[in-house]
């Protein structure tokens, strides 16, 4: 897989323009897959849901001049898609429910309810930031993961670490953020 | 924060984080001066057990909203139609009202806007079949207009509108009769019949895509949509079992929900489910589980329930007249239904047009082609599945009375003495009487024709009897152990468990000292229900009174019970690592069981494995072979017992290094066993962990690592919590071998909390993890020192076991080390205290990690 893609990368970036298909449908996969590592915990049916959100990253994305090296570099390249998406979903979303956009105003305990679930994902969003600034790997390490869905074991080769060093440093960033967030 | 301040807290709070509590604060005194620093960490440590889940849920919750957001943003215009109104979100896409814009025609549209993006190949695809759908032109279909994408590339379908409600709801709301549900079922047959003869089959009727309006005209909506709209079915996205999620699988064929070619036949099976749903009100088989192997299962095993049983059972608000369920009319249908409904598509009517042929001849009076399946059938398809879960499906609840009376009568005829034959009769007698009146007592509704279930009448049964002063002691008692043992049968050894020890109560006092057979069988199961708890702390106690009593009797039954109790001893002793008890007791249960039986084959098997706990792997493999050669005699190859000696066999090759001849064992067992228990349980993910082991030790990476993961994910949810524990051990074994101690010491820490604070009593597992902890942790040469507590279980280990157990030579071998005082002596020492049978290959590997086996 990885050298297929890698492939590609190199046919595309030497102005082969037929792979762009082929390339697109990889990271519509990808994608695919990540908006259902989300929703498969809930019940059926979610996965076209789960399509409806993969689309509006997709086409972002699509419409951005893509400068990709390999897989690794597409995994973090869609993680921090994902999460840029949801973070402006976030913002957007507030300002309409404080008024910014008076006609979708809504008062009922359940908006309430995500309301705060969205603040708190920009207070996530922030604290990841300002964790990057003290150890950058831990913070790709926990974007990759949460909003990049990743399976352990690709983010411990992603960044040539054993998956017990992965294990900690996730729970020492997960520390370090939740202590950030208080 | 600065960096250099989180440099110096994190490696103080990686340290912590494995320490007991008490010791955090010691430890970071001797690391440090610098006050301000311990507490940092001592804040930081505040947050190490908050809830794992939080960032999951924050961004779940987030990308839900987004979802949300997305639908906000509904089109104005599709081609030359503008949206009036959003209808519905369907597992396929979004369902909007539309109108034409120019007066070519007034007609109100729907527009179907499907959810995702298609490749230029599925384009091309999805081009072609709507035009082939859009020939379909029938009164009773819904026609399809229209087709195209729109500007963000996703594709949309224009179709009529229907005015109407849903088929169900219409025949409730209109009263209608049968024979007019029948006929307006009809029309829908009719129209898949004409679709049919254009080869194009539906795949998802169901009541929610029939619409019928004011004139009594059916329509059936979305043709063959299922196909065009799921073109993942055939590009696989890496999304396992799409096409569950896109059916509705109450309707939805065997062959569909197992992912097989679907064909016309598909559809008659899905009109005989939407019949079966407008004649009873319900589907013909509930599924209640969202797992798609239980929903499989049911789908494809689960035989609907009679029409006449159904009917009966129907709520009052239904209007079928009560005295039609026993007519001819009835019977008849539901031969027919069950026609339609038969799993193996080619016993279902060969077309459409026959299963129409043969309602209109129902109608007309006319004798049906489908003919009552035959008992054989409903036989084998009876037995194929559980017996209790048939019960608790519908058989009366008069019948738990018989039940239990045909087990005194059974009993009955092995008792000799005359005597305790005439009790016999009157508890028969008391019993059957006891439970009509319990039952026609506690439920009123059984006089207006609904039987309640088992399940129900034993709860009920159950307090009155504990409460009654009806009965005597000793009926009373028997009453309680039978009743106790329904509960056992039916996995609820819990609610079994406080019955047993009222009716031993009772029986004791009755007795009066005097031993009875009845009293030594109470004990026994009650012993044997304690193992099923885990309760290897007090089963013990129960067997060796089983087997003090039973051994004053001499009568065969007596005999064969003690055999018993001392084999369900033997396997609790084995667990708790008191081997010597355990070969004593097995040894007399062989003993007085004669050969060739079943018995005898068990209890062979129990021995084999008491030895494989101890590694003498040489008389493992002689025993295993014993049990083995019986069960092939007695149960015939692959048989559910003949394989468990299977299992033990390869486990016991395993040991001996033999991975090859191991690794084929337990992938015939593993092979087998998906057969017979589905694949997802928890017998098969035992079966496979230790494939994966044997996997990893012939160099077969890839299918070892597969294994590993499913475990994994089985193991773990998605923060690594541990929701799974059983197969730990094998998983800490196998990241071992792999090389990654540190995560096996994780793996074997959490193992041992979780038994700890779980199964405290399952004594020779919590060694044995224990035991993979200290050793682990020395092997990383851990800055740890030998803790109080860790002393404490080296000096258990050595109290525990025997002195020439390979229990106590590991410990002293790893106290030793910890000691830093191992040299050859004291190796060589250890060794010879080993017993001889312990095998010289073995003696190698003896101290590297131990899976632990089952």
């Amino acid at each position: 897989m990885n050298k297929e893609v890698t492939q590609l990368f190199n046919q595309w970036q030497s102005g082969d323009q037929a792979v762009q298909e082929q390339l697109s449908q990889l990271i519509y996969q990808e994608l695919h897959r990540l908006a259902s590592f989300y929703m498969q915990k809930e019940n059926q049916g979610h996965t076209l849901q789960a399509t409806a959100i993969v689309n509006e990253v997709y086409i972002q994305l699509n419409n951005q001049n893509l400068n990709v090296n390999n897989r690794q570099h597409l995994f973090a390249l869609v993680s921090n898609m994902m999460r840029r998406y949801l973070v402006n979903h976030a913002k957007t979303k507030l300002t309409q429910k404080r008024g910014g956009d008076w006609s979708k105003v809504e008062i009922n305990s359940e908006v309430d309810g995500q309301q705060l679930n969205l603040e708190q994902l920009l207070d996530f969003d922030e604290a990841l930031d300002e964790l990057a600034k003290i150890d950058e790997r831990k913070a790709q390490i926990i974007e990759q993961r949460y909003f990049g869905g990743r399976e352990l074991e690709e983010i411990a080769i992603a960044f040539d670490i054993s998956e017990s060093t992965l294990h900690r440093d996730i729970k020492m960033a997960k520390i370090w953020l939740m202590e950030k967030m208080s | 924060m600065d960096k250099s301040l989180w440099k110096k807290i994190e490696p103080l709070l990686i340290a912590c984080e494995e320490l007991p509590k008490e010791d955090v604060l010691d430890y970071l005194n001797s690391q440090t001066n610098d006050q301000e620093l311990i507490e940092r960490v001592l804040h930081y440590l505040n947050f190490s057990n908050q809830s794992n889940t939080i960032f999951s849920s924050i961004i779940g919750e987030a990308v839900q909203s987004s979802i949300e957001l997305s639908e906000e943003g509904i089109p104005k215009k599709v081609g030359p139609y503008s949206i009036i109104e959003k209808i519905a979100r369907g597992g396929m896409g979004t369902v909007y009202l539309a109108q034409r814009d120019d007066d070519i025609y007034d007609k109100k549209v729907v527009i179907k806007i499907v959810n995702g993006i298609l490749s230029e190949q599925h384009k091309y695809r999805f081009q072609q079949e709507r035009k082939i759908l859009a020939k379909l032109q029938h009164q009773n279909i819904a026609q399809i207009i229209d087709g195209g994408s729109v500007d963000s590339g996703q594709h949309y379908l224009i179709m009529e509108y229907v005015e109407g409600i849903r088929i169900d709801r219409y025949c409730d709301k209109n009263d209608l009769s049968i024979e007019q549900r029948i006929k307006l079922f009809k029309q829908v047959a009719e129209a898949a019949r004409y679709a049919h003869r254009n080869l194009i089959v539906h795949r998802d009727i169901k009541p929610s895509n029939i619409l019928v309006d004011n004139s009594g005209n059916a329509k059936l909506l979305d043709f063959g949509i299922a196909k065009i709209l799921n073109p993942e079915e055939e590009m696989d996205l890496g999304l396992t079992r799409t096409h569950m999620r896109l059916m509705t699988p109450e309707y939805a064929s065997p062959e569909q929900v197992k992912g097989e070619d679907i064909t016309l036949l598909s559809d008659v099976y899905s009109l005989g489910a939407l019949l079966y749903e407008l004649i009873v009100g319900a589907a013909p088989i509930v599924i209640t589980s969202s797992s798609p192997a239980e929903i499989e299962r049911t789908i494809c095993e689960t035989t609907p329930v009679r029409l006449r049983t159904s009917l009966k059972r129907q709520d009052s608000n239904r209007v079928i007249d009560k005295k039609l369920i026993n007519s001819s009319l009835v019977k008849d249908l539901d031969n027919i239904l069950l026609k339609a409904l038969r799993k193996e598509p080619e016993n279902r009517y060969e077309t459409v047009k026959l299963f129409i042929d043969d309602l209109d001849n129902l109608l007309n009076n006319k004798p049906v082609t489908a003919s009552p399946i035959s008992k054989l059938y409903l036989a084998s398809k009876f037995i194929k599945r559980n017996l209790w879960q048939s019960l608790l499906a519908g058989v009366s609840a008069t019948a738990i009375a018989g039940l239990i009376s045909i087990q005194y009568i059974s009993n009955k005829k092995l008792q000799q003495e005359k005597e305790e034959a005439e009790t016999q009769a009157e508890i028969s007698r008391q019993t059957a009487n006891y439970f009509s009146k319990l039952i026609e007592s506690a439920d009123p509704e059984f006089f207006q024709g609904r039987e309640i279930t088992v399940r129900e009448a034993l709860d009920q049964s159950v307090d009155e009897l504990l409460a009654t002063d009806e009965l005597n002691g000793k009926i009373k008692s028997r009453l309680l152990h039978m009743l106790g043992r329904v509960y056992r049968n039916r996995n609820n050894p819990e609610k079994s468990l406080p019955l047993q020890a009222k009716a031993i109560e009772l029986r004791e006092a009755h007795d009066d000292g005097k031993p009875s057979y009845q009293l030594g069988q109470m004990y026994g199961e009650y012993g044997d229900n304690l193992r099923q708890l885990n309760r290897y702390d007090l089963a013990p106690e129960a067997f060796e009174k089983s087997i003090a009593i039973l051994e004053q009797l001499t009568d065969d039954l007596s005999i064969k019970e003690r055999a018993n109790t001392y084999n369900n001893s033997g396997i609790v002793y084995s667990h708790i690592g008191n081997y010597q008890r355990a070969k004593e007791v097995l040894e007399y249960a062989i003993e007085l069981t004669p050969e060739p039986t079943g018995q005898k084959s068990s209890y062979y098997f129990n021995y084999a494995r008491n030895f494989l706990f101890q590694k003498k792997l040489k008389l493992a493999q002689e025993f295993y072979q014993k049990s083995y050669d019986l069960k092939l005699d007695i149960y015939g190859p692959l048989q559910r017992r003949t394989l468990n000696t299977l299992y033990g066999m390869a486990l016991t090759e395993y040991e001996l290094g033999n991975y090859k001849k191991a690794k084929n064992q337990m992938e015939l067992t593993l092979t087998e066993r998906i057969k017979m228990f589905g694949d997802d349980n928890s017998i098969v993910e035992s079966t496979r962990s230790f494939l994966m082991l044997m996997h990893a030790k012939l160099d077969e990476w890839e299918q070892a690592e597969t294994i590993f993961k499913r475990l994994r994910n089985k193991a773990f949810d998605e923060d690594f919590k541990l929701v799974e524990n059983s197969n730990l051990p094998r998983m800490a074994t196998y990241i071992e071998i792999k090389n990654d101690k540190e995560l096996a010491l994780n793996y074997w820490s959490l193992q041992l909390d979780y038994l700890q604070a779980n199964q405290p009593h399952r004594t020779r597992s919590i060694h044995i993890a224990y035991y993979n902890k200290l050793r682990l942790l020395h092997e990383l040469k851990k800055s740890h020192e030998l803790t109080v507590l860790d002393k404490a279980f080296f000096q258990t280990v050595k109290d525990y076991y025997p002195k020439d157990s390979l229990e106590v030579a590991r410990i002293n071998y790893l106290e030793a080390q910890y000691l830093n005082r191992v040299d050859s002596e004291l190796t060589n020492s250890i060794l010879k205290a080993l017993n001889s049978e312990i095998i010289d290959d073995f003696k190698k590997s003896l101290f590297a990690s131990q899976p632990e086996l089952n």
